[in-house]
């Protein structure tokens, strides 16, 4: 697909202002990226820095009876070591980030991680002690002369184990392993059951996985006495909330403290406001010690103290009329939360809403237990319990058609809310405590565009006969999904311009690889009539900018991409008055243009940099109440998510002897409202269905029954690879949402979401044996030649 | 992690039983071992170090403790490995019968294996445990046939009398009167669960 990568000045006569908002410019931080000038925590060395190891638990479940760091404080290069008791104040539980939304007869009961283990250990890999030496590798040398004394307790590892009255008790100070219990119900699902043409029961079960960002965590914190400023350079997703959380535990003043999360090789969920173990504790070594410490995190480590997703067990039905027409569904499902629950509701809750996908469903009753098990924390990772939901109900519409001999394009066509429903309530409660209401959106039309670019209807005697004629087994699958995103509470966003002429934009929200420098330029470019790479973005300090909440839940573009738009607005009406007064000429005769403002029609211009040199007077008087600068701060906050969609589409072979798969195409349209640059939002994509394919045919964490992780390496724990991620054809429907200015929707987990659906739908079509149905993911190719196996057995 | 399998010798259970508690049969078949100290009635406490091709020497703390003997049917192993780079914890059941004038010696480790050992090396831990504990008995029916072949009969009648009386208090007692040989026989035993782990530690990196 090519785009418009040039800006193209409009000609003098022409005043139409260049578009830059829809263009697909050359990504402004690529060349910082390809050059290796992008700065990485890794990357920050300070004199006299020094470097921590932790101390993990090789056990899931034990009583922590001792620890001791004699010999590995004697080690040499060793400046320091500490277990729980040496925080003494310090030693807090972590914050619960996610307080239950305001769902009626919700039980929630709440424990979250500590900074180091103290009396018990709870999962592999939860920290006990941390060695400061001077060079990792005497750090981790020390580390390995800790001796630490575990008394094994039984772990638990699954979910329905548990649950039962005899299961090990995690946490002391719960009644039981049960984390929470939420029934949200819509309707009168048992009514609209009794009227029902079919019912049709399954139980599914989905799992998630490890996030694998390329850049595992890091942190460097440095404690500046003389100047009382604490940097601390951090891989998180949200680096103001990590700032106002560390001043707080600290006793510092915010101003004091400055969060720096800069150029970060991947975030996908795990990386957001954690208050990890190593996050708290370094800052705080570094002002004991006054000395800079750094922690990298190793990519094994990561598998356990870096926060993952994992199971959810479905029990699910589908109430249909004859002529498939939804009438209710219920599903009843358990999740695992691991062995802490900071994030609260948000994946399961996710679950619970995005199952509704785009259809209709007058009836719902959806009820969840959260569970404590021995493994590591879950919290969200792209999709974020999405895809659990859109599996089952994806499923459940494909037996559906099946039982009632609808076509399978056919009943979700039947079932699409039409563009006239929108606003649509669910009535029930979403993430971000606001009502599931969706905005806006044109399912049929996506529909319809999926269908044609995969050429459905010639399929089925085209493709699929001929390679069925050469003994080929090859299927198409095409599923349907909504996302919620673009959630509040609020962004903020400051644009001024130098007296150079450059551009300067300035946001609280960090990057990850998203294209932020290139997309939020593009909003200020459009108001200010300049080009994208005319825009310096700094984003993720707060020493630059300090409100704001971060990057999660598709929500950077949504939000803090409208208040880029909102400050560059404001900045333009002080361009325009300024130039007003300047060339003596209407505001609604002056047009902004290459960096110039202009009289339309006259030929008189002025630069953006000599205005805001004038905005900016050394000598004189301005009349009283003037702001100097051309500068603007602007805040968005929605009232609540806007929903994207999508359909994807895929042909696929099986080999029904070796089970293995080969895509033959793949096919995304999206509809994320309007787009901004449509090259980065085919990267999200394209990302995005890259971890959905890991997460559907490669990726498991595999647990024994101890909860301890078989295949913490990447030798054994399967990314999907580039010759096993296909080129995806990509194609966008525009259905601007109502609830923001620029009408735009996210996308950065979308692509990620319908995967799962989309794989079992297009390998039970391309086997076509009777009674084979998939309803497990992820799958694998011993797990599908098993199914194959057992079914040919059965029939 | 299971490991179960078993493995047959050309000479009756009293002969393998009795074999099997002797160091020097064992010794040769068990790299790794440098000490290894008689801690408490039927506990041993020792250091491995285990190391094969890109597994680099890992060092690892091990208590075994011998129950339900019954000589010469039965002993079970208790373990409790521990080490840098992990743990391996459980229970390991041998039993020895009589096959067709020689011996069926089944054995079954139920055994927890966690840390790094668990997380990395478990793709080939349990074919490779396998495959060493078939090749560490092999190296023990070789030395006990070699042993067979000079001695002749005396050696298998000397074994069957002591099987004659009953298991554990025949251990008992004569480790009162014969301390050295028993000495020499726990350790043997202990070898025997160190081939065990070592096959599992063998993986660590």
């Amino acid at each position: 697909m090519s785009h418009d990568t040039t800006f193209t000045a409009p000609p003098a006569e022409a005043p139409a202002r260049p578009r830059q908002v829809g263009a697909s410019p050359r990504r402004n931080e690529d060349r910082r990226l390809l050059t290796g000038e992008a700065l990485f925590v890794d990357d920050v060395h300070l004199d006299g820095m020094l470097h921590a190891a932790f101390v993990r638990s090789d056990y899931a479940h034990g009583m922590l009876k001792s620890v001791d760091l004699s010999a590995a404080r004697e080690h040499p290069g060793v400046i320091a070591a500490y277990d729980a008791h040496d925080l003494g104040d310090y030693w807090e539980p972590g914050p619960l980030l996610v307080p239950p939304p305001p769902i009626e007869q919700l039980e929630f009961h709440t424990a979250t991680q500590v900074p180091l283990a103290r009396d018990k250990v709870r999962h592999v890999g939860e920290p006990i002690a941390v060695i400061v030496a001077r060079s990792p590798y005497e750090a981790e040398d020390a580390a390995a002369l800790v001796e630490v004394d575990i008394e094994p307790l039984e772990a638990v590892s699954d979910l329905e184990g548990g649950l039962e009255p005899a299961a090990p008790r995690i946490h002391e100070h719960l009644e039981s392993n049960l984390a929470a219990h939420v029934i949200q119900r819509k309707g009168a699902y048992e009514e609209a059951r009794e009227r029902a043409h079919r019912v049709i029961k399954r139980r599914f079960w989905y799992d998630h996985g490890a996030s694998a960002p390329m850049e595992n965590r890091g942190v460097v914190a440095n404690w500046d006495a003389r100047s009382r400023e604490l940097t601390v350079w951090d891989t998180t997703q949200a680096p103001i909330p990590i700032r106002n959380g560390l001043a707080a535990m600290l006793g510092l003043p915010q101003s004091e403290v400055r969060v720096i999360a800069p150029f970060i090789g991947g975030g996908f969920g795990p990386k957001i406001m954690m208050f990890y173990p190593e996050e708290v504790l370094l800052p705080w070594i570094s002002m004991r010690l006054g000395r800079p410490v750094k922690w990298i995190e190793d990519r094994q480590e990561s598998f356990f103290a870096t926060t993952q997703e994992r199971g959810q067990d479905h029990e699910a039905e589908i109430a249909v009329d004859e002529e498939g027409r939804i009438l209710g569904v219920r599903d009843e499902f358990l999740t695992d939360t691991g062995a802490y629950n900071p994030y609260g509701l948000t994946i399961s809750i996710n679950t619970q809403c995005t199952l509704l996908g785009p259809y209709r469903v007058p009836n719902y009753h959806s009820e969840f237990r959260m569970v404590f098990t021995n493994k590591p924390i879950v919290t969200p990772v792209r999709g974020a319990g999405r895809q659990h939901g859109v599996f089952v109900m994806e499923r459940l519409l494909d037996r559906a058609a099946d039982e009632l001999g609808i076509d399978r394009v056919e009943i979700r066509r039947r079932n699409y809310l039409t563009p006239e429903e929108f606003p649509h309530d669910h009535e029930i409660i979403y993430q971000d405590f606001a009502p599931l209401v969706y905005d806006s959106g044109n399912y049929a039309e996506a529909m319809d565009r999926a269908v044609e670019m995969i050429d459905y209807a010639g399929f089925e005697s085209g493709v699929q006969a001929a390679a069925r004629a050469e003994g080929r087994h090859v299927g198409l699958g095409i599923v349907s999904y909504v996302e919620g995103t673009g959630v509040g509470p609020y962004e903020g966003a400051r644009v001024g311009i130098e007296p150079g002429g450059r551009i300067n934009l300035v946001t609280g929200v960090g990057t990850q690889g998203q294209g932020h420098f290139t997309s939020f330029a593009q909003i200020v470019a459009e108001q200010l009539g300049v080009g994208a790479d005319d825009v310096e973005v700094v984003t993720g300090d707060t020493a630059r900018f300090g409100w704001g909440t971060g990057t999660f839940a598709s929500r950077g573009a949504v939000v803090a991409g409208n208040a880029c738009h909102a400050a560059a607005l404001e900045v333009r009406q002080k361009v325009l008055a300024l130039a007003s007064s300047v060339l003596g000429a209407a505001e609604e005769d002056l047009d902004l243009a290459d960096g110039l403002v202009r009289v339309v029609g006259s030929g008189e211009s002025i630069s953006l940099g000599e205005l805001a040199a004038r905005a900016n007077p050394l000598r004189g008087a301005v009349t009283p109440g003037t702001e100097p600068g051309l500068e603007a701060t602007a805040y968005f906050g929605p009232e609540r998510g806007v929903t994207a969609s999508g359909v994807h589409a895929m042909i696929l072979e099986v080999d029904p002897e070796t089970a293995m798969i080969r895509i033959l195409r793949y096919v995304v349209v999206h509809d994320c409202g309007r787009v901004i640059n449509p090259m980065i939002v085919e990267g999200q994509i394209h990302g995005g269905v890259a971890h959905g394919i890991g997460n559907a045919f490669y990726e498991e964490l595999v647990f024994d029954e101890g909860a301890q992780l078989q295949n913490a390496s990447f030798m054994d724990y399967l990314l999907p690879t580039a010759t096993d991620v296909p080129t995806i054809e990509t194609a966008h429907v525009e259905t601007p949402s109502p609830l923001n200015p620029l009408g735009v929707k996210g996308v950065g987990e979308a692509g990620a979401i319908p995967v799962g659906a989309l794989f079992a739908q297009a390998i039970e079509d391309a086997l076509d044996i009777d009674g084979f149905e998939i309803r497990d993911i992820p799958l694998s190719p011993n797990r599908l030649f098993e199914l194959i196996r057992d079914a040919r057995e059965e029939g | 992690m299971l490991i179960e399998s078993d493995f047959t010798f050309d000479l009756p259970p009293e002969v393998v039983y009795a074999g099997l508690l002797d160091p020097d049969i064992l010794a040769s078949a068990l790299p790794g071992t440098d000490r290894l100290e008689l801690t408490g009635e039927d506990r041993y406490e020792g250091e491995m170090e285990a190391s094969v091709g890109p597994v680099t020497a890992a060092r690892f703390s091990v208590v075994v403790e011998l129950k339900e003997k019954v000589r010469p049917e039965s002993f079970d192993m208790h373990v409790d490995g521990k080490g840098k780079a992990g743990f391996v914890n459980g229970i390991a059941k041998v039993a020895f019968e009589e096959a067709d004038g020689g011996t069926l010696m089944k054995y079954r480790a139920d055994l927890q294996v966690g840390g790094r050992v668990a997380s990395v090396g478990q793709r080939l831990l349990e074919s490779v445990g396998k495959m060493m504990s078939k090749q560490g008995l092999e190296a023990v029916r070789r030395s006990l046939m070699e042993r067979q072949a000079p001695e002749g009969a005396g050696a298998a009648v000397a074994a069957g009398a002591g099987a004659a009386t009953p298991g554990g208090a025949d251990l008992t007692a004569s480790s009162q009167a014969r301390p050295p040989a028993t000495r020499k026989a726990r350790l043997g035993l202990f070898l025997v669960v160190a081939i065990l782990i070592t096959l599992v530690m063998l993986m660590l990196r």
